[in-house]
């Protein structure tokens, strides 16, 4: 079923952005059929989905970049139409997927230009290149930037104008680990300051522990949102516990518990380790049981589910056992 | 205030992508490198080698500049929309806080003068040498400004086409096509017409076939502006070029409907 919430947790109050009943067709394919969702100041809510599911269309309707074919879009309570006015995109920062600037012009001459169409100073330039790491290389020309120093160059023109809706898609992509870092060290801090940015990514692990919301995007209608632990907690995933014999390691005494608990076991022969699917209500007896039968169980581990648990589920009907 | 700095920032961005990618001294030198062969060739039928006659010498790099301004402007702006749009730009700059026909102003501005450049580079060496050998500097700034404007009508035309097609696979051969169109086979078109008639073709029929291809507009423009009456009766245009304003008007409207088209389809993106 699909899960609806509003969540407003963010700084400030209130909510900068809000879609209601979106819909967007392409000839032959109906991307979106009836979006509802909201972003309030200092939240960061992630879009997932599956490549085609309509991510990057809906940031597009969302920058009046593409016209909706119904539905509401309300920037900081207003309405808005089809077209933003200069004032509404003032509010906004946008990191595309891909972009590949212009190489003949060197970081600070790009972000000078771009600077220069948002209407900021030039001398936040230098702020946005100190910010994204970038200063080091603002005088070279931007065809010796590698991917990753790329996508801080885009963070970095994103950053410029004091957004207050950063909408990045996919934006650690070619981004190296400690830049993955900064990155959402970046992103912390403008949260801080109150901005709300929507971000869409593939990449489940980085976004599970930062986000503050979850919108799955899945046949055209957002199918889960909220955050990660309640989405977890309502989709019921199991928690996987492996474990290896125990000293005093009893068949029928462990069958004996796995039945009060209406658990399921497999055993894999390679590695002498069992595992079982539990349910979540059911986790703590069991560990509970596991672990105080003398010696029964060695070498334990609890997985609990995360977010790329919740996406298969979500999104494919896969179980994860 | 606005408008006109952003105006300007993405003209000056533009040239300046343009002077460090080469393009204007390449082009510049090409272009002066044929225009010194005709300054010192001449015309043919003043018949001899060295500088020619101011008017043979003028006609021939009329004709020169028929052949390769409209070209350079369609190949220097065939991508001018085409290409943010593949870079991932447009989309981006699009998000901005202007009006987007700003961006497409913008970029006209700065191919014209990319243009403007690069034909000063291939003309300030034949001119110099022409005017130290008695030609007038007027018939060469003539020269210049009535090229800078064909290739401001051929810009026009190919940043239109850019933001129609958004595809520059598809544009390079656009560009390519009106050029053979408008350079090549319009004249040879209305030659076909005037031999399969035998003439008897009526002269306002012939000039609004002229209205409809800007290149054979400049060429009426140029014999108008900078020959004297001997060499347009040499010619034999004499009474057969339309009247000044007509041409002017025509040419304008040439420069202004495809820019304007342009800035229409911009606006109206992903609506």
């Amino acid at each position: 079923m699909p899960q609806r919430r509003i969540i407003n947790h963010g700084q400030g109050g209130g909510v900068i952005l809000s879609l209601s009943r979106i819909r967007k067709g392409f000839p032959g394919k109906e991307v979106l059929k009836s979006i509802d969702l909201q972003v309030a100041p200092g939240q960061l809510v992630a879009l997932v989905g599956n490549n085609g599911q309509g991510k990057t269309t809906l940031m597009k309707l969302v920058l009046g970049l593409l016209a909706p074919d119904a539905g509401k879009i309300l920037i900081n309570g207003k309405t808005v139409a089809a077209t933003r006015t200069t004032s509404q995109k003032a509010l906004f920062g946008y990191l595309p997927e891909t972009t590949a600037f212009y190489p003949n012009l060197t970081g600070q001459e790009t972000l000078n230009y771009l600077s220069s169409l948002k209407q900021g100073e030039h001398s936040r330039v230098a702020e946005a290149l100190a910010i994204v790491g970038l200063q080091h290389a603002a005088k070279q020309r931007v065809k010796t930037y590698s991917k990753g120093m790329k996508q801080r160059l885009g963070l970095a023109q994103a950053l410029l104008g004091d957004p207050k809706l950063l909408l990045l898609d996919e934006p650690t992509n070619g981004l190296d680990p400690s830049g993955i870092h900064e990155f959402y060290q970046i992103l912390e801090q403008l949260k801080g300051e109150g901005v709300a940015i929507l971000m869409s990514s593939h990449l489940l692990a980085e976004i599970e522990p930062r986000s503050d919301a979850l919108a799955l995007l899945k046949d055209g209608i957002i199918s889960a949102y909220g955050t990660v632990a309640e989405l977890i907690n309502d989709a019921e995933l199991p928690s996987i516990i492996k474990f290896q014999k125990g000293q005093n390691y009893n068949q029928q005494a462990l069958d004996q518990i796995l039945q009060q608990h209406t658990t399921e076991k497999r055993y894999i022969e390679q590695t002498e380790t069992f595992v079982l699917s539990c349910h979540p209500s059911h986790k703590q007896a069991l560990l509970l049981a596991l672990l105080t039968t003398d010696n029964l169980v060695a070498k334990l581990i609890v997985n609990d589910p995360g977010l790329e648990e919740l996406f298969l589920q979500l999104n494919s009907g896969l179980k994860i056992t | 205030m606005s408008t006109l700095t952003i105006l300007l920032a993405i003209a000056r961005k533009e040239f300046i992508d343009h002077l460090r990618n080469g393009w204007i001294i390449a082009v510049g030198l090409a272009f002066a490198i044929f225009s010194l062969l005709i300054t010192f060739v001449g015309f043919g039928f003043t018949g001899s080698v060295g500088i020619g006659q101011e008017q043979s010498t003028l006609f021939s790099l009329i004709n020169l500049v028929i052949y390769l301004v409209p070209l350079l402007g369609l190949l220097l702006s065939y991508d001018g929309i085409a290409g943010e749009h593949e870079r991932g730009t447009l989309d981006l700059l699009r998000s901005y806080p202007f009006n987007t026909t700003l961006l497409l102003y913008g970029k006209w501005l700065g191919l014209f003068l990319v243009l403007t450049a690069t034909l000063i580079v291939g003309l300030t060496a034949p001119a110099a040498i022409s005017i130290y050998s008695g030609h007038t500097l007027q018939a060469w700034t003539l020269l210049l400004i009535t090229s800078v404007w064909i290739g401001a009508i051929f810009i026009s035309i190919a940043i239109m086409f850019s933001v129609l097609i958004l595809d520059r696979g598809k544009l390079i051969a656009i560009a390519i096509g009106i050029w053979l169109l408008f350079v090549v086979l319009f004249d040879l078109g209305v030659i076909g017409i005037l031999v399969a008639t035998e003439g008897d073709v009526p002269m306002g029929l012939v000039n609004l076939l002229f209205y409809l291809n800007p290149a054979a507009l400049y060429r009426l423009l140029s014999i108008d502006l900078m020959m004297d009456d001997a060499m347009i009766t040499q010619l034999g245009l004499m009474g057969q070029i339309p009247p000044t304003p007509a041409l002017f008007a025509a040419i304008t409207a040439w420069t202004i409907i495809p820019a304007a088209i342009a800035g229409w389809r911009i606006s109206t993106l992903g609506k």
